[in-house]
This record gives structure tokens, C-alpha cells and sequence, in this order.
């Protein structure tokens, strides 16, 4: 069994919402909705400033806060380590925003149901289908694939660059960042 | 007892459907579950339709793959194959696609009546009036009251020139005067035309008010960060903010807007003074170098530091440094962004840049500035294809501003002659001069001095808004259009072709019109053709089919002679790099590269302006995109950027109104405080402040900054000068 | 009965696809007008728009492209595309689901949706001839299922065109708006009627006291 994860390169983003909007098309999401928010982040005083842009969706984690307080089993972790959503069971209580460290579960206005990153999961192929912030980011900023591989392209990625979850420890997010 | 109506309805109906309607075929609920199993047997199947087309977003033309379900546009990618996209897509292009099914768009052709407003008109009658009007005016004022402005894309620079040369005008611009018309005329009558750097190899460059991440071409963003990255290039950002490809360079260096070229000269200098400049080079293709020697003793880093801001260290070093790279360092060329068409000096600013890349000696070698070839293709048969003769006239506005690059042209000039009456009618492009190329009050005026406006678009922009006729074009996903050649390293061909069908069945693509409405003027024989009949002609040249470029969606053609380490040949009259210019002396600029002011200064307690592209929205035509515009407003990316001690002095804090004031004009808008913009700058993004209070998306929200710009026009160039003004700021409520 | 009812229809067409002055000043006639209503409505009607107030009304809020305009077109006021939509979600869009539906009955029936509402075959005036014509030859489920999915859209659509043309400081564009809203709600009531005959044409009882709304979503 796979276990997928991402690596983000904040030094190459740019923070130029490529990823929102082709994630926004693939999966259905109204026009102000977006499973991927960004940090702006700016540090020092003119003139020695810097200005980071930290991409946060769902991080898959697995210890998934969310699902502990699912109180319908409607946020679970496939085999493949993807955090999904069953949409049938979910009854919008919103607990898990609440409990998400990242602040990225959202309501999903045309459904009601509180969705989030699914790493283009795709049912009919068994997994995920070429996530689109990942094929259309412009500054190659993403890389993604099985953690477990460590022959893998985001396995390579990931220890060439010391990449680490954004919170550490906290939850073992399978998004790691290089910043 | 039905007293008046023999109606008859739109639609057809027959007994036959009648007994159907029994066998279940209006049910909603069961339509949705019919095409839900459609749904899952297609996805296994992969059965949706993938056409290869160009995207329209901004004028990259990057590759694309178009996913079609249905006959319904689904998804977007980005062609591997493509070097622009190098198969990515930026958030625009994919928001771009959007406009295909939005409501803001024109389905049929419009004509402005007495009392102003637009009633549908067909296109016969579209046709008849505007030819009878047009070769009215032809006629009476000659073929030179008439002028053409275009933004300037494959298919239009085909059309737009032939259609306007048929009759007889030599009138033809592109959106060039507000774009880059300084730096691609400097370049031009310097190193002979456009360079590009070679950014993935190079070890320094420099860029001066670009941003890649701002204004995205998606294979050069990937390359820069590839650079930034795994290279141990030095990136350097020259520019009055931090911009968004800030994080990616090594040194941001601030510098007061509009006197970049006091830091080139100084540079210039220590390169001469201290001897790091490429001799050989020099010697060999440098036209002009003594004088430019004798000028620039005088611009010493220190001279510069007062005037520009940066430190005389900084300077000097950066020179140094750039020097040390070279030839694998580079000044990028830049676009529109701080010498485009912003300043009186930005003409003279693109000298100074093609000057010190001279200097370095870096043309043609790797990591420096390369001059590279376009393909051409063939000539086409002439029984099929008759070229109009040449207009007989001067073009207006040549006299006037004799540098202007030939291709573009200033269309300021189009607009001066409609103000003085020389210029009775202008058709328009897809080209919202009337908002963005000058001061909209001054396009108003001019426009409403002329008898025939006519604007070809597929929204109702604010210039077609001033038109008298409003011809609409089907947007760019249900059209194909000429073939689109891309020069560089390697030569290519793509196209731009339909991957849907015509949805508004009242819109057309331009080939149709320019055929129809050449042909109501008399001059249908330049045009007897279809654009499927022109592609073939066209293919047919370099020897390909258009089922060999729809398959692959781009090719490559062999006809590249580029190699590195090959200098190259510099079209200028001398065949060399001109650092002294007869061209330019004539015209009544100083013939060698030297020091020119900026025009507007601040007074005291006023701010210096800077406007500036952002990744999301291209011009002002994006700002209908739902999707974009929610970017925009989430992330308050209309906001004035002001620097903290600026604000701090004004009482200024995050998110507070101020009232800013040009001496053309005074508006609202909230502030971004920041520690990224060098303090007595304010920044503002070009592309709201939709004037339209009735625009869904766009009105309230930022401002339009051309309304702040007087009317002016860049010496030699004519180009519009977009930044030379200057703002107070006063907190509202203060 | 059924003349009425192509009346109606016939002055809802004028009202929404542009009509020259001739048929204008015809279907607007006192008689006409007063017809529109249906019978057993208590909708008070006032005057119609004179030819220059609908030409205003029509040149300014009903014409596609026009900037502000809010063309009477199903699909415009519906989310686009549901759960299949790629390109886009959310409100704005032609060829929506409403739409595709609607070209699928039309398929279905064999019917030809003409050239100009290609892109709108959900286009207010062909929904109403589609639901006249389900009213008459389909089963009456069918014509209220239709009604219930195409006609859901009339009240937001009301509300929309008021706040617009609220917005313009245009007190002639009001008062359209005002009689416009007002015929709005004439056509919910046709549609309703038309349903209610429909199920009696059946034999269904409708004795028993139940709202027209009732009965489209039965």
C-alpha cells in the first residue's frame, strides 16, 4: 500500500493561486471557495525584508484531529493514507474545522457538507488522480507521491532537502515543507 | 375567443414528439441519474475529448490541453511541449477559461442609438452601416482619417494590417505606447531588436522592475526558481518594492521609481573607470563607445546614489559583481513594468540596459543576452492570398514620434489625430484603450470627435462601451485562428484551434468578420479565404499538415541557427551596437546614451507612483472572472502598498481609506502597510477600479489608476508615460 | 381556455424577446393586458410599459452583454453544472444543467430548438412554450416536473431585476421593473394553473384545498 504525501518548496512559490483555481475546477468548488489558503508571511524592516508565501490545505495527517472528533465517521483515512471525506455521513456539525491545527476544512456551500483536500482522490481509478496544484504549479514549488517509496520522486525530495512537517510533530502531517 | 393573437412560437413541435413524451424523457431527477452513470463509466474510460489549442489569458499563447466533456469545456493543462507553459498553467489562464459561458459576455452585434444605448443589429445591416460609413469618411477625408489599434495576437496581426491597408490607410498601431513601446523601440535602435536572457544559465542577473511572479510566463517562472534554488546564481531585484519574485532573489536593491537609468549610467561608469568591460567585445561591435565613455565620467556612483537612492557601494559592487559573472551575467529586458512605457526617460533607460549588457559582452553567450531568430513562414500562393499594395501614406503619429518601433507604432497619436480631427473613424481590437492606454477621460473626448467607432471584442469592455458598433467575437476556445510561430532557442509552430463549438450562434470569429466586412467595403478580394484554408496555406510552407500540429499541438521546426558563444547580428544601420545613435540624434534625443530626468517630481509631502501587475488578472480584462476577482478581494490585493513610516507619519494603519490625489484626479482606496516599498512610494495594482457600476464584479473595488495620468506622450516614442505624476495621500476621517 | 392561454403566452414572448412597436402596441392592447392575468389570480396589473419604457427596459436589463444586464435565462440564476462541473461552479453562466436539461427534453420530444437561443434553450420564453406544450401532450407529472425544475428560479429572478434597476437612479426603468415583476408573477401563476389542468384534465380530484406551489412539487 502507498502512502501518499507532498512535499511544498516555499522558496520557489510565489504565490501566484495557480493551485487554487486548478484545484478549484477539478474539484467543483464555487468561486470563492479553495482547499488551498496561503500564509503571507513578511519578516524584517525596510529595507532587509523577506516575504514568504506558505501554501496550507489539508495535510493528511495520521494522527488526523479531524477524524478524532468525527462524531459520524464521516472523516476517515483510506489505506493509501488519504484523509477523505464521506459525504453521506457527514452532517455538518463542523467539528472538525474546529479541531483541524491548519484551519482547512471548509464548508462546501453547494453541498453543506465540510470538505478539504483530498489529494485528487479518484474513486473509479483507486487513487489519486494527478493532483492538479501539484501538474499546474508554475514555479515546480510541489512534488508529490508515496512516502513509503523511498525510491519515489517526493521521497527523494523530502530527504534532499531536510523537509519537515509545518508543525513539527504535531499531528504526522504527510505534507512536509521545504522553507 | 383569441381577439388578437396569431401568434407563432419559436419552437417547432410535431405530434410525433408528442407520443414520446410518454416514454419519460422530461424527468429532472432521472436526466441527473442517467448522466451520473454516463459520468463513472467515462472517467474509467477516459472519454472526454482533449484538444490542443493556445490560451488567451495574456499574450504568452502558452500551450494547452483542453479537456471537453460533452462538448462542454472541463478542465485545462498546460502543454509539456510548449516553451511558454513548459506544461504548466498559471491561475488566470485556467480563470480565463471561465469567460467562455459567463453572462458579462456579447452574443450578438450592438449599436449605440441616439440616446446612447445599445440595441442588437444584424450583422447584414452591422456590415452595411459600417461600410457605408466608414467609405463615407474614406472618401471624403481620405484613406488616413481611418485608424486601427489592436492588442497585438497571432490571428489580429494577420487581419488587422491587411484590412487596414486594403483600404488605403497606413494606420495601424498595436496597444504597444502603453505596454512596452519605450524599451522595445530602445533595444530596436540599440542592439537592432528584442533580446531575451538566458536566465536558467545565467550566474548573475538583474532584473529592473520585472517580476516573473507577477507577470508570469509559466517556463520562465520555473526556470527562475530552478535558479534560485539549485543554483549558486546571484538574483537581483531592482525595484521600488519587494515584489512577489522578491523571496526568490539574493538582493533586492530599492531604487526612486523612474531613475533606474541614473544607476545603469553609474554602472556604466565604473565598469569603464575601473576597466571590467568586455574590450574585445566593445571594440568589435560597438558603435559609439568613446562618446559614451566621455559621457558617463560624469556619472559616478555617488552622482547616481543622490538621485536614485541606492547606495554609491551598492552600485559600484553590483557593477562589479556583474562584471566578475559576465559573460554569464545579464540585465533582463524587462516588459511593460518600471521602463516599458512609464517615464519621459524610459527610451533612454532601455538604451542604458542594452548598453551595459554591451559592456559585459554578454550577447549570444550562455547565462547572457541572447538575440535569437523567429521562424517565417513561406510565402503564401497570391492567386489565393492577393496582398493589398502597400497605404500610400505616412502613418500618424511617425513625424512626430520617428522611433516608436515599426510593429506598434503609437496609438496616442491615433488618439491626438482623433482630438484634432484628422482621424474621423477607429476600429478597435480587442484592445480596452479607452480604460487602460491613456487617461479615460481624454480616449472619451477623442472618440466622441470621431464619426465611426467600431470595437471587435467579446465582452463589453469600456471602450466598446464608446463605440458606435460592437462586433462580437466568439471567445478564444471556439475559434481557430492563424498559426502562431514562437522564435527563441528553439523555433516552433502551434495554433490555436477550436475545442468547442460557437456557443453564442450570433458571435464569430474574426476571420469571418474581417471576410464579411472587407467585402461590404469593396475590398473582399484580399480576403476570399477561411482561416482553415489560411492555416493550410500557411503549414503548408514549412511543410507540416494540420493533423500533424493538432496531434502534437506544438512542432518544432528545424530552421533555429542558434548556437552559443555565437554573437550575434545586430539589426541596426550600422551593424553594430549602437551606443550613439544618428537615428536617435535626429529625432531630436541625445544621439548617445545619457542622463534624462523623470518628468514628474514630488513636492513636498508627495508621493512618487508605482502600478504594477499582479499573477491573477491580465490588463483589465480578468476582473469579470469570478474566481480571480475573489482572489482579489480575500487576499485585499487592490490595496495601496505604503511604506510603515509613511503610514506611521500619516496615521496611517492596515486596512484604513485614504484619499489619493493626482493633479488629474482624486479617488479612494485602503491601504497595505509594509516594510516591502522604499518609504515616499506608494504602489497600486492596474487592474481595477471597473467604472461601471452595473460590472458584477469589478466596480468599488480598487482604483483605475490611468484616470490619475495626464495626457502626455514619451518623446521619440510617443509611448503614454504611465507613471509620470505624482499623489498626495490623506487619511479619510483624518 | 386554451386561447387564453396562447394570449398569455404570446404577450410573456413580447415581453421578453424584443418585439417591434406594431406587435408591441397589439399584444399590449387594454383587452390584451388585462388577460394576462390569469383568471383566478387577484394580481393587479396597472398599465403596461409604453413601447419606449419596454425598449429602455429591454435595451438595459435585458439584453445579453450589456453591462448589468440580467438577460431572462434559467441557467444565468442556477449553479452551473452541479457536481459535473469542471470550468466553473457557482452562479453567472450559460449552458448550465438547467439548460442541458432542457435541450435534452427538447431532444427527447423531438423537438428543434431554433438557432438563436442555441445558447439559451432555457431561455424564459422557450421554457414557457416547452411547459405549454408538456401542459397539452405529455402525462401532467411530467409537465409539473417540469415546472418544478424550471420555474424555481422566477422569484429570485424578480428580486434581481427590482435591486438592478434600483441601482440605476432611473425612475422610468423602475416603474418597468415594477410591471415587470409584476407580470413575473403572472407567469408563476400560469405556470401553477397549467399544472392545475393538467392533473384535472387526468381526473385528478383537486377538491381538496392545496396551494398552486403544492401542486407544481407534487
Amino acid at each position: 500500500m502507498p502512502r501518499y504525501g507532498m512535499m511544498i518548496d516555499t522558496r520557489r512559490c510565489v504565490g501566484c493561486f495557480a493551485c487554487r483555481l486548478a484545484c478549484q475546477m477539478k474539484n467543483t468548488l464555487g468561486p470563492a471557495e479553495g482547499f488551498v489558503h496561503f500564509e503571507h508571511l513578511e519578516t524584517g524592516t525596510y529595507p532587509n525584508v523577506d516575504a514568504e508565501v506558505v501554501p496550507l490545505q489539508c495535510m493528511h495527517c495520521e494522527d488526523a484531529p479531524c477524524q478524532h472528533v468525527c462524531p459520524t465517521g464521516a472523516t476517515f483515512t483510506n489505506e493509501d493514507g488519504v484523509v477523505l471525506v464521506d459525504e453521506s455521513k457527514c452532517i455538518g456539525c463542523k467539528y472538525c474545522m474546529v479541531a483541524c491545527p491548519y484551519g482547512v476544512r471548509m464548508i462546501e456551500e453547494k453541498s453543506g457538507v465540510v470538505e478539504k483536500c483530498r489529494f485528487c482522490w479518484s474513486d473509479e481509478l483507486g487513487g489519486p488522480n494527478s493532483p492538479s496544484c501539484v501538474s499546474t504549479c508554475i514555479a515546480n514549488a510541489r512534488v508529490f507521491g508515496d512516502l513509503d517509496d523511498p525510491e519515489s520522486e517526493v521521497s527523494k525530495a523530502i530527504a534532499a532537502n531536510d523537509a519537515k512537517p509545518i508543525a513539527g510533530d504535531l499531528t504526522k502531517a504527510s505534507i512536509y515543507y521545504v522553507r | 375567443m383569441s381577439k388578437t393573437m396569431t401568434r407563432r412560437g419559436f419552437l417547432r413541435t410535431s405530434a410525433a414528439g408528442a407520443a414520446l413524451a410518454a416514454a419519460g424523457v422530461v424527468g429532472y431527477a432521472e436526466w441527473q441519474s442517467g448522466r451520473a452513470h454516463a459520468d463513472e463509466g467515462s472517467a474509467a474510460s477516459g472519454d472526454v475529448k482533449r484538444v490542443s489549442t493556445l490560451c488567451n489569458g495574456c499574450s504568452n499563447e502558452c500551450g494547452l490541453w483542453v479537456n471537453v466533456r460533452d462538448g462542454v469545456i472541463h478542465t485545462l493543462e498546460g502543454n509539456p511541449d510548449n516553451p511558454n507553459s513548459g506544461g504548466r498553467m498559471c491561475g488566470r489562464g485556467h480563470g480565463f477559461a471561465q469567460m467562455t459561458y459567463s453572462a458579462d459576455r456579447l452574443t450578438q452585434p450592438m449599436k449605440r442609438m441616439e440616446n446612447g444605448e445599445f440595441e442588437p443589429i444584424s450583422w447584414d445591416d452591422a456590415y452595411a452601416e459600417i461600410s457605408e460609413k466608414l467609405m463615407g469618411i474614406i472618401e471624403k477625408n481620405g484613406p488616413q482619417s481611418f485608424a486601427f489599434i489592436r492588442d497585438p495576437r497571432p490571428n489580429i496581426n494577420f487581419y488587422a494590417p491587411r484590412f487596414t491597408a486594403a483600404l488605403g490607410s497606413a494606420n495601424i498601431y498595436t496597444h504597444g505606447a502603453a505596454c512596452n513601446l519605450s524599451l522595445q523601440s530602445a533595444y530596436k535602435h540599440t542592439v537592432g531588436g528584442g533580446f531575451s536572457a538566458d536566465v536558467e544559465n545565467a550566474k548573475m542577473i538583474m532584473f529592473i522592475g520585472r517580476s516573473y511572479a507577477d507577470g508570469i510566463t509559466p517556463a520562465s517562472m520555473k526556470k527562475l526558481a530552478e535558479l534560485s534554488v539549485n543554483g549558486d546564481a546571484k538574483i537581483v531585484i531592482v525595484d521600488p518594492r519587494f515584489n512577489n519574485s522578491g523571496h526568490l532573489a539574493d538582493q533586492w536593491v530599492p531604487i526612486r521609481p523612474g531613475t533606474d537609468l541614473a544607476m545603469l549610467l553609474a554602472m556604466s561608469h565604473v565598469l569603464i573607470e575601473e576597466d571590467l568591460y568586455d574590450k574585445s567585445f566593445v571594440n568589435d561591435h560597438v558603435l559609439g563607445f568613446y562618446a559614451f565613455k566621455k559621457e558617463v565620467e560624469q556619472f559616478t556612483p555617488e552622482w547616481a546614489s543622490e538621485i536614485c537612492g541606492v547606495g554609491a557601494d551598492t552600485i559600484a559592487t553590483l557593477a562589479r559583481e556583474m562584471a566578475q559573472a559576465a559573460p554569464a551575467a545579464v540585465i533582463e529586458p524587462s516588459w511593460r513594468a518600471a521602463f516599458g512605457c512609464a517615464h519621459q526617460n524610459s527610451f533612454m533607460t532601455g538604451r542604458a540596459v542594452a548598453a551595459f549588457n554591451a559592456l559585459l559582452g554578454n550577447y549570444g553567450q550562455k547565462g547572457g543576452a541572447l538575440i535569437t531568430s523567429s521562424p517565417s513562414l513561406g510565402k503564401l500562393p497570391a492567386s489565393k492570398f492577393p496582398e493589398p499594395p502597400a497605404a500610400k501614406g505616412t502613418r500618424v503619429g511617425n513625424k512626430e514620434y520617428p522611433l516608436a518601433v515599426p510593429f506598434m507604432g503609437t496609438n496616442l497619436a491615433a488618439l491626438k489625430g482623433a482630438l484634432d480631427g484628422q482621424i474621423k473613424a477607429m476600429f478597435f481590437y480587442q484592445s480596452n484603450a479607452a480604460k487602460g492606454y491613456a487617461n479615460p477621460k481624454v480616449w472619451e473626448e477623442g472618440l466622441g470627435k470621431c464619426e465611426l467607432v467600431v470595437d471587435i471584442d467579446v465582452q463589453m469592455s469600456e471602450t466598446a462601451m464608446l463605440a458606435d458598433y460592437v462586433l462580437p467575437e466568439c471567445s478564444y476556445l471556439e475559434r481557430m485562428e492563424a498559426v502562431y510561430t514562437l522564435g527563441g532557442k528553439k523555433h516552433t509552430v502551434s495554433l490555436r484551434d477550436k475545442a468547442i463549438d460557437v456557443i453564442h450562434p450570433e458571435t464569430r470569429p474574426a476571420d469571418q468578420i474581417f471576410r464579411e466586412l472587407s467585402a461590404a467595403c469593396g475590398v473582399g478580394k484580399y480576403f476570399d479565404f477561411t482561416v482553415d484554408e489560411l492555416v493550410e496555406a500557411q503549414l503548408a510552407t514549412v511543410g507540416l499538415t494540420v493533423d500533424e500540429l493538432r496531434e502534437k499541438g506544438i512542432v518544432e521546426l528545424p530552421t533555429s541557427d542558434f548556437e552559443y558563444g555565437k554573437v550575434p547580428e545586430f539589426a541596426t544601420p550600422s551593424g553594430k551596437i549602437e551606443f550613439y545613435s544618428v537615428t536617435i540624434g535626429r529625432a531630436g534625443l541625445s544621439p548617445v546614451i545619457t542622463w534624462q530626468e523623470r518628468k514628474a517630481r514630488p513636492a513636498e509631502g508627495e508621493f512618487y507612483f508605482v502600478g504594477g501587475k499582479q499573477s491573477v488578472h491580465s490588463h483589465t480584462m480578468t476582473t469579470g472572472i469570478e474566481s480571480l476577482m475573489n482572489i482579489s478581494k480575500d487576499y485585499h490585493l487592490e490595496r495601496l502598498w505604503m511604506n510603515a513610516s509613511d503610514a506611521k507619519e500619516l496615521g496611517i494603519a492596515e486596512g484604513d481609506t485614504v484619499e489619493i490625489s493626482s493633479s488629474e484626479y482624486t479617488d479612494k482606496i485602503d491601504v497595505h502597510v509594509t516594510e516591502r516599498l522604499m518609504p515616499g512610494v506608494v504602489f497600486c495594482p492596474t487592474h481595477y477600479g471597473g467604472s461601471s457600476p452595473y460590472l458584477k464584479q469589478g466596480y468599488g473595488f480598487g482604483i483605475c489608476i490611468p484616470n490619475f495620468q495626464p495626457f502626455d506622450m514619451e518623446p521619440g516614442t510617443g509611448a503614454t508615460m504611465s507613471q509620470e505624476f505624482t499623489v498626495s495621500i490623506k487619511k479619510v476621517g483624518a | 381556455m386554451s386561447d387564453m392561454r396562447q394570449d398569455q403566452l404570446a404577450l410573456f414572448s413580447a415581453l421578453f424577446v424584443r418585439t417591434d412597436e406594431a406587435t408591441y402596441a397589439q399584444l399590449t392592447a387594454p383587452d390584451s393586458w388585462a388577460a394576462l392575468a390569469a383568471r383566478d389570480s387577484a394580481l393587479a396589473l396597472g398599465q403596461p410599459p409604453s413601447f419606449d419604457a419596454y425598449r429602455h427596459f429591454m435595451n438595459t436589463m435585458l439584453t445579453p452583454g450589456v453591462p448589468g444586464a440580467l438577460p431572462p435565462v434559467e441557467s444565468l440564476y442556477k449553479d452551473w453544472g452541479g457536481h459535473r462541473a469542471g470550468l466553473q461552479h457557482g452562479q453567472g453562466y450559460y449552458l448550465g444543467d438547467a439548460a442541458q436539461h432542457v435541450r435534452a427534453v427538447c431532444e427527447g420530444l423531438k423537438i428543434q430548438v431554433p438557432d438563436a437561443f442555441q445558447a439559451m434553450p432555457d431561455h424564459l420564453v422557450l421554457l414557457l412554450e416547452l411547459f405549454e406544450y408538456l401542459r397539452v401532450h405529455a402525462p401532467a407529472q411530467d409537465a409539473a416536473d417540469f415546472a418544478a425544475h424550471h420555474f424555481d428560479w422566477l422569484g429570485t429572478y424578480r428580486d434581481v431585476l427590482a435591486d438592478r434597476a434600483g441601482q440605476r437612479d432611473d425612475a422610468a426603468l423602475e416603474e418597468a421593473a415594477a410591471s415587470y415583476g409584476q407580470v413575473l408573477a403572472c407567469i408563476e401563476e400560469f405556470v401553477f394553473a397549467g399544472v392545475r389542468e393538467a392533473r384535472m384534465r387526468e381526473g385528478h380530484s383537486l377538491s381538496e384545498e392545496r396551494s398552486a406551489e403544492e401542486v407544481v412539487l407534487q
